[in-house]
């Protein structure tokens, strides 16, 4: 299975935490600038980060109730309808027809919100797969790396992970057992062995699965010998060529605490990935991100 | 107390807010720093000699740098203490950060100078500086994020966070969007948001 960045699927576009209820953000994808907002209701809505006045960022503007106002000009568009329904200059007038801003299919599913700028793709991604469904999926980070989507997702897609828990102490050892050749079609697929770094003699012995779920998400499914197990989740976002957007997700049983030392986990790992893949050609080998 | 001031200076900008977070009032003599250039000439050179904006007099005490103000004001008559809290891993994680908002993040000031007055400046490398900060910033909230902490230096915002506040919030005049940068971006509103807050040009209120 490969990572398919094709335009007419939908993909991660922002975490749902991120924007509150009055709050608007925005970032590319494929290019598109899109301003992403929610009415005072929660309402989310993804439009053109264009005003149709004269083409200010609307990300520039604020929301009342259910109204965008662009920043420059103060027209207000109505969230439902994309449509401007008052002009401050010209308070008797009703806003032009044609003054509508471009909107973009969207919905929310596993804290993210989805986008897709074709309008054929109205139907939502099957998730069913996507993780465990009994288990919560939890929202790391977004992070950013400046290099093209493509070469993101195939570095992603063949990296081995260390699930939170593993003992990440100086003088850790990973030894890879068995890595399947065709790694290229399947994503990684193999099992370590990890090493503790503070007690030699504890060893614990991982099985991982790489799997591309919905073209663009990658889900990294690991249990190893002491009986734990959960998922690992990259959703991918095709900014431009030059840059690609990684949401980081996780499934697992954790208590309130291990939740925070997890997300820890792999947000130091996120980071570590970021630096390896923008700096390749400082590299040797054998880096590897987890140590 | 008198701040010689410059309205569209963020510099300045981090004095008046953090007047206006402690409720004193003051007096402002404004310089003709653009297109004038007051701070360059002799006048101003008494006052400060490295020309440069904001000047702090209070009473006896005259200061520069916006970074020593606020440590001033904070120590002098911020009665609660939170802004700048006496204990030595708070003054030392201020202190860090207060430095990060008087060098790196001034790259952002540098690329707003060169496209809103011209200032002959590398603009992309500032640029691509202002970004590395901005990275090193915007990791920092999601990683202190994680355990429930919304500030840059602490539980509380402090003098760290109004430093490293205005040219943050400015950069766009200089180019740099913020698009990259979610924790910054909400840390952005949380400090729009809090009692007392002040606008400037290039920075407005949140409602
Ligand atoms: N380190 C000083 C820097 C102040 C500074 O650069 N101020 C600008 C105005 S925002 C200035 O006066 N620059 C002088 C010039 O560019 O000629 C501080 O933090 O206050
Ligand atoms: S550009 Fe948006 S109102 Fe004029």
């Amino acid at each position: 299975m490969s990572i398919n960045f094709n335009k007419y699927h939908w993909f991660a576009f922002y975490a749902s935490q991120q924007i509150m209820p009055a709050e608007i953000r925005a970032r590319s994808m494929w290019n598109t600038d899109i301003a992403v907002w929610r009415e005072e209701n929660g309402s989310i809505h993804a439009w053109k980060n264009r005003c149709p006045h004269r083409g200010m960022r609307l990300s520039y503007g604020f929301i009342r109730g259910s109204q965008l106002v662009c920043l420059y000009h103060g027209w207000n568009y109505e969230g439902a309808t994309a449509q401007c329904s008052y002009i401050p200059a010209q308070p008797n007038l009703k806003g032009p027809k044609t003054a509508c801003v471009r909107d973009f299919a969207c919905f929310e599913k596993h804290g993210l919100v989805w986008i897709s700028t074709v309008a054929e793709a109205e139907k939502e991604p099957d998730f069913s797969d996507f993780g465990e469904a009994e288990q919560t999926i939890h929202f790391c980070r977004s992070i950013f790396v400046n290099e093209s989507p493509g070469l993101v997702g195939e570095i992603l897609k063949t990296s081995i992970f260390i699930p939170y828990g593993n003992d990440l102490a100086d003088g850790a050892k990973l030894k890879i057992e068995t890595s399947q050749a065709e790694h290229h079609q399947t994503g990684a697929n193999y099992q370590a062995i990890w090493q503790s770094g503070r007690d030699k003699k504890k060893k614990t012995e991982l099985t991982c699965q790489t799997e591309v779920r919905n073209n663009a998400i990658l889900v990294n499914h690991y249990k190893d010998d002491q009986g734990n197990e959960g998922s690992l989740i990259f959703a991918l976002l095709p900014i431009d060529d030059k840059k690609t957007g990684v949401h980081v997700l996780f499934s697992g049983d954790f208590s309130s605490q291990s939740l925070t030392s997890a997300k820890r986990h792999y947000a130091k790992w996120a980071k570590r990935m970021r630096w390896s893949i923008e700096n390749r050609n400082l590299q040797t080998d054998s880096f590897n991100p987890w140590i | 107390m008198k701040l010689y001031d410059y309205i569209l200076s963020g510099n300045c900008y981090k004095i008046r807010l953090f007047l206006s977070f402690l409720d004193i009032n003051y007096e402002t003599v404004p310089v003709d720093y653009y297109p004038g250039r007051e701070h360059r000439f002799p006048d101003f050179l008494e006052i400060n000699p490295l020309g440069q904006l904001p000047v702090l007099v209070d009473d006896e005490v005259k200061l520069r740098d916006a970074q020593a103000i606020l440590i001033y004001l904070a120590s002098k008559y911020d009665t609660s203490g939170r802004w700048y809290p006496r204990n030595p891993e708070a003054m030392g994680k201020i202190a860090m950060w207060l430095s990060f908002a008087g060098t790196e993040i001034m790259n952002s000031s540098n690329a707003r100078l060169h496209d809103m007055l011209a200032y002959d400046l590398d603009a992309d490398k500032a640029r691509a500086n202002a970004h590395a900060a901005f990275r090193i910033l915007d990791d920092h909230l999601v990683e202190v994020g994680f355990a429930g902490q919304e500030w840059i230096a602490g539980t509380q915002p402090s003098i760290a966070d109004v430093a490293c506040f205005p040219y943050v919030a400015l950069s766009r005049d200089g180019g740099i969007e913020h698009d990259d940068y979610p924790a910054i971006q909400s840390w952005l509103t949380r400090i729009q948001s809090l009692p007392r807050f002040i606008d400037m040009p290039g920075i407005h209120f949140m409602k």
